[in-house]
């Protein structure tokens, strides 16, 4: 076939071609690391949508709830807590609530946005699964500090006593919405119908996890059911790392978040390896 | 080497599970441009998608030591709200391409497809001509030992054809292809052996004219919904015979001319019978 002259395109091998030649094949670790760091940009990117409202509802929703709930308890006879700021209190248990929420529901619509990359060989589900919760973990995280700010900003007293502390905690939740998140990106894969339920299913969730109460002011006969939600310990005990006097429930305890976190890991990685074929099929 | 290995593949339709291969093993010849053929639904695809990656068997599996492209010219995966830099971005991320690697392989990608201003514009905005030139050039700018092409030679227009060809061309320098196509011209073109897929085994055919014989002469009629070849022929140095929809035979047993290495399907329940 005649070919049309046109102007020679040089392959951008050509300079690299030495370096290509003597290019070590990459290690399994090399190539996911790789794989979910460009999930992570990519990600960041479409996150928000093309006009980047996104971004302003990231910090309006806890925003809001935070105020929607302080004008709410501002008519009631609300329960002296001596020493806690009561904005500063709500803060700290919307976030922890909203940053869970949001990796366990952005896993289980991840498979729809991301099933035509799977044409990358090195592209699996549990790449675009890891990468949404890193990102969702460290977008939340940082509106949270931004919020803490304004907080100060408006006079408030915001004190992070033991950041350690709160780092593990706030990484065992994290984990645990990767692992709720697994097992419900698997379920709805396989009835998508679910999706609404779950939805429909974190709104009694949010006002069973002491988001705007301190469980101590339950009345002790309730509190042994309330203390099945880990949710409810999560916050609890990143209140603690908030506040110098703030009293904790027996019952609430780190050992207990960590192993739902494993339970949950263990039974959505189970779920997903069971059903990697069927997700990674597009 | 690519080697399959106890390779089954299925997939249920209509609650029916129906196998593409089972337990299908074989190594495929080195350094050499594969061009798979078989009729519509013999699993070509299929076959090109395991070996890619794209696909996972449901049992066995694909051994391979060479590096092998996502089928050449997808344009399926771009993100719509991301421009086709941010996505192009993306691929070379993930292929391990970083620094001026990175900057080096967009670059070429931008004046490949020649979309000006559009390169930056989210992909949604493009016409499906200039996705598949992001595309092709995306693919074009990797060295990978095979390139899986599933007929995607004839996009875009005169120009950009000429120029793809020419890219791929020299491409078959370093790069092997898997080429699907029902095009003969393009097999004699770029191939230099036959792989011919059928009733869930392969043959192996050294010649090429061997190869596109034994795929015309099967007996089994083409499905007249979809006509085989629309042959453009593209170099018509030998005239190439439009697919003969073939007309009523009688069961003749395909005679494989020379057929290397006829590898029989593993299912062991029918003995050679010529073509079921």
């Amino acid at each position: 076939m005649p070919l049309i002259p046109h102007k020679n395109y040089p392959s951008p091998q050509d300079s690299t071609r030495k370096k290509a030649s003597n290019r070590m094949k990459r290690s399994p670790w090399q190539i996911q690391k790789t794989v979910i760091l460009a999930l992570l940009l990519r990600e960041l990117k479409t996150r928000f949508g093309a006009h980047r409202l996104g971004v302003i509802w990231l910090f309006l929703e806890p925003a809001l709830q935070t105020a929607l709930l302080m004008f709410i308890f501002s008519f009631m006879q609300k329960q002296a807590l001596i020493g806690i700021e009561f904005p500063v209190f709500l803060l700290t248990g919307v976030m922890p609530f909203l940053m869970f929420k949001s990796i366990a529901m952005r896993l289980m619509n991840s498979l729809e946005g991301n099933k035509a990359l799977f044409a990358y060989r090195h592209v699996t589900p549990m790449d675009t699964f890891v990468a949404r919760a890193v990102l969702e973990a460290l977008l939340y995280l940082a509106v949270f500090f931004i919020l803490a700010c304004g907080l100060i900003a408006l006079g408030y007293r915001v004190e992070l006593l033991r950041p350690l502390e709160f780092m593990s905690i706030i990484a065992t939740l994290a984990g645990m919405g990767l692992g709720l998140g697994l097992i419900l990106s698997v379920l709805a894969d396989a009835v998508p119908a679910a999706k609404t339920f779950v939805g429909m299913a974190f709104m009694p969730l949010y006002l069973l996890s002491g988001i705007f109460f301190p469980l101590t002011i339950i009345p002790e006969q309730y509190r042994e059911w309330l203390l099945w939600n880990p949710l409810l310990h999560a916050i609890e005990l990143v209140r603690a790392t908030f506040f110098v006097n703030y009293s904790v429930d027996n019952g609430i305890s780190f050992a207990y978040i960590f192993s739902v976190t494993i339970v949950l890991m263990f039974v959505g990685l189970w779920l997903y390896r069971y059903r990697r074929l069927e997700m990674a099929s597009s | 080497m690519i080697e399959l290995r106890n390779l089954t593949k299925s997939y249920v339709t209509k609650g029916k599970r129906r196998y593409v291969f089972r337990n299908l093993s074989y190594t495929f010849p080195d350094d050499v441009s594969i061009g798979l053929m078989g009729r519509n639904g013999a699993g070509k695809s299929t076959l090109m998608r395991l070996i890619g990656g794209i696909d996972t068997p449901d049992r066995g599996r694909v051994h391979t030591d060479k590096s092998i492209s996502w089928p050449v010219g997808l344009s399926g995966s771009f993100q719509g709200t991301l421009s086709a830099r941010d996505n192009v971005r993306f691929v070379c991320r993930i292929y391990g391409a970083k620094g001026d690697a990175l900057r080096e392989k967009v670059r070429f990608v931008e004046d490949f497809a020649e979309i000006g201003d559009y390169f930056d514009q989210p992909v949604k905005t493009y016409s499906s001509g200039m996705r598949s030139r992001v595309a092709f050039g995306l693919s074009m700018a990797f060295d990978f030992d095979y390139l899986l092409i599933d007929e995607v030679m004839a996009t875009g227009d005169a120009h950009f054809r000429a120029k793809s060809q020419q890219v791929l061309q020299e491409k078959c320098s370093r790069s092997k292809m898997i080429l699907v196509s029902h095009n003969m011209a393009d097999i004699r073109k770029h191939c230099n052996v036959v792989l011919l897929v059928q009733d869930g085994g392969v043959t192996l055919f050294e010649d090429i004219e061997a190869g596109i014989r034994a795929y015309q002469g099967d007996p089994k009629p083409v499905t007249p919904v979809t006509p085989v070849t629309p042959v453009t022929p593209v170099t018509p140095v030998t005239p190439v015979t439009p697919v003969t929809p073939v007309t009523v035979t009688p069961v003749t047993p395909v005679t494989p001319v020379t057929p290397v290495t006829p590898v029989t399907p593993v299912t062991p329940v029918t003995p050679v019978t010529p073509n079921n």
